[in-house]
């Protein structure tokens, strides 16, 4: 069963640089990007998650919004165990398959072909089982005879596809994405969109990070809208849609 | 700093879990040792070529030099090299465990002991490969290792589980301070001049006998390196490698553990 429990979790990066004397900010405008404090040791903290509570369970399909630096993919890592929070607590229960970077896991000299097992492999697939999913990959990504040249020679809507691909067909429970569909065609999105749908069906667990509220309307039944780390709105996709838009002074299509 | 069992426990956990990932590292390991040669001919064989050519040109030199028989200096050269080559290579690569899969690191959350099994994985291949040298000497020098030849496995067991904890620890602090990935190749440069490998330890005499006894890296080629040559190590060498393995493992696991969360930020 998929579970995602976040219980009022922070995360703060220690980052290794001095405050500058360049440029005082006045304290009326807030830059994007995370909270910046000085931290014990004089080094630059950046809180990228503030005090955040969330519970997630099978079915859910979860866009994640907010400007750029709000924390959207600092999230989706916390989700997938890379980063441990500061304080708080993260209970993630089910098999999670993360499709964060596109060209994570491949090797731009090795064929696409090989690049299934190599990913495949790196999501807990055994080779044995990725043998016989490897068709159904190959033809879900559409690459046909591509699959035979290397890596270097696809363009990155096609890398994208391989990758979608791979990270769809693993057996698993929750799936994470940051903002990789929108890289192909309309096409590929169509049908990415029906492998979505149909993972959601299944009772499984969605969270998808994207700017393009096209994409996030289709495909997802709840936001989480994030400001500075913190979750400024939760709840049904269209409303969070709306709030957002009218902070930014956008429509919101 | 303090560290609590269970933090302990969870390394422990991780250096198990590791394992179950084999068919990961392995693939990860064979494909590192196919493409450094990719695009030639003879591929990972260019490592037997390579070692081939340093017995050739350094055995007759530096045997003639050192006025020793050929049957009794190139094996001693062939084994000590081959073994340098394992072990200089789990160090460098060591520290390199985490920087050098930044990328993977930031990706997906498998163990990270994947990472230093796949080394280990990709230099045992080698050594593979070089054995084939050693196999020819032995074939032209008419020697036998028989029967203490057998005392390689647990030797190996010893040098790979020093491995594990030497990547654990250098490549957790590589990650934060880079300086020691600097540092550490200029010392293994230094290490194979001042080890026992061109030269036989019994000819350091005098106060130069300190970098026999207190070097540790003699210890390890020793213990690889008397069963190829048919010896058995001696209890003194059992001895020393068993105590830095010890030693090794209960500095590099609470550091670790203390640490080890940080590491997807720092990579």
């Amino acid at each position: 069963m998929a579970l995602i429990k976040l219980e009022n979790i922070t995360l703060e990066f220690p980052v290794q640089a001095s405050v500058s004397e360049r440029r005082r900010s006045s304290s009326s405008e807030k830059p994007i990007g995370g909270q910046l404090s000085a931290g014990p040791s004089g080094n630059m903290v950046v809180r990228a998650l503030d005090q955040l509570s969330l519970t997630l369970g099978p079915g859910d399909r979860l866009a994640l919004l907010g400007h750029n630096g709000a924390g959207k993919s600092t999230l989706l890592r916390v989700m997938a165990k890379l980063y441990a929070p500061t304080h708080g607590r993260v209970t993630v229960q089910g098999r999670v398959a993360p499709l964060l970077n596109l060209s994570f896991g491949m090797d731009m000299d090795s064929t696409g072909y090989d690049n299934i097992f190599i990913r495949g492999l790196f999501l807990g697939m055994s080779k044995a089982e990725l043998k016989k999913k490897a068709d159904a990959i190959a033809e879900f990504s559409e690459l046909g005879d591509f699959l035979d040249l290397p890596m270097r020679t696809y363009s990155s809507g096609m890398r994208a596809r391989l990758a979608f691909a791979i990270s769809t067909h693993v057996e698993t429970d929750i799936l994470l994405l940051d903002e990789v569909v929108a890289t192909g065609d309309a096409r590929f999105f169509k049908k990415a969109n029906e492998k979505l749908e149909s993972f959601a069906r299944d009772s499984k667990l969605l969270v998808l990070a994207s700017h393009s509220n096209k994409v996030l309307r289709d495909l997802c039944n709840k936001a989480l809208l994030l400001e500075h780390g913190r979750a400024k709105a939760f709840g049904p996709i269209d409303e969070v849609i709306d709030t957002y838009a009218a902070s930014t002074g956008t429509d919101g299509k | 700093m303090r560290t609590d069992g269970s933090k302990l426990l969870e390394v422990l956990g991780e250096v198990r879990d590791g394992w179950r990932w084999r068919e990961l590292w392995m693939t990860l390991g064979w494909r590192d040792v196919r493409t450094r040669h990719r695009r030639s001919n003879i591929g990972p064989f260019w490592n037997t070529l390579s070692l081939a050519f340093v017995a050739t040109c350094i055995g007759t030199l530096y045997g003639g030099i050192m006025s020793r028989p050929a049957h009794e200096y190139i094996p001693h050269l062939v084994t000590g090299y081959m073994i340098w080559i394992f072990l200089q290579s789990l160090v460098l690569e060591g520290k390199d465990a985490f920087v050098g899969n930044a990328s993977a690191i930031r990706e997906i959350a498998v163990p990270k002991t994947v990472y230093i099994y796949k080394l280990l994985w990709k230099n045992l291949t080698i050594l593979g490969f070089n054995s084939l040298v050693y196999i020819g000497v032995l074939a032209i020098f008419g020697l036998s290792p028989f029967p203490n030849i057998f005392l390689i496995l647990p030797g190996l067991v010893i040098v790979l589980l020093n491995g594990i904890w030497a990547a654990l620890l250098m490549g957790l602090i590589n990650v934060r301070y880079r300086d020691l990935g600097q540092l550490v190749p200029n010392a293994m440069r230094l290490a194979f001049f001042i080890t026992p490998i061109l030269w036989f330890p019994e000819d350091a005499t005098g106060i130069r006998r300190i970098f026999v006894d207190f070097n540790p890296f003699y210890y390890f080629i020793e213990l690889l390196r008397a069963p190829l040559l048919g010896r058995a190590p001696s209890a003194l060498i059992w001895a020393v490698t068993l105590g830095i393995t010890v030693v090794g493992w209960s500095i590099a696991v609470p550091v670790y553990a203390h640490w080890r969360r940080r590491i997807a930020f720092w990579v």
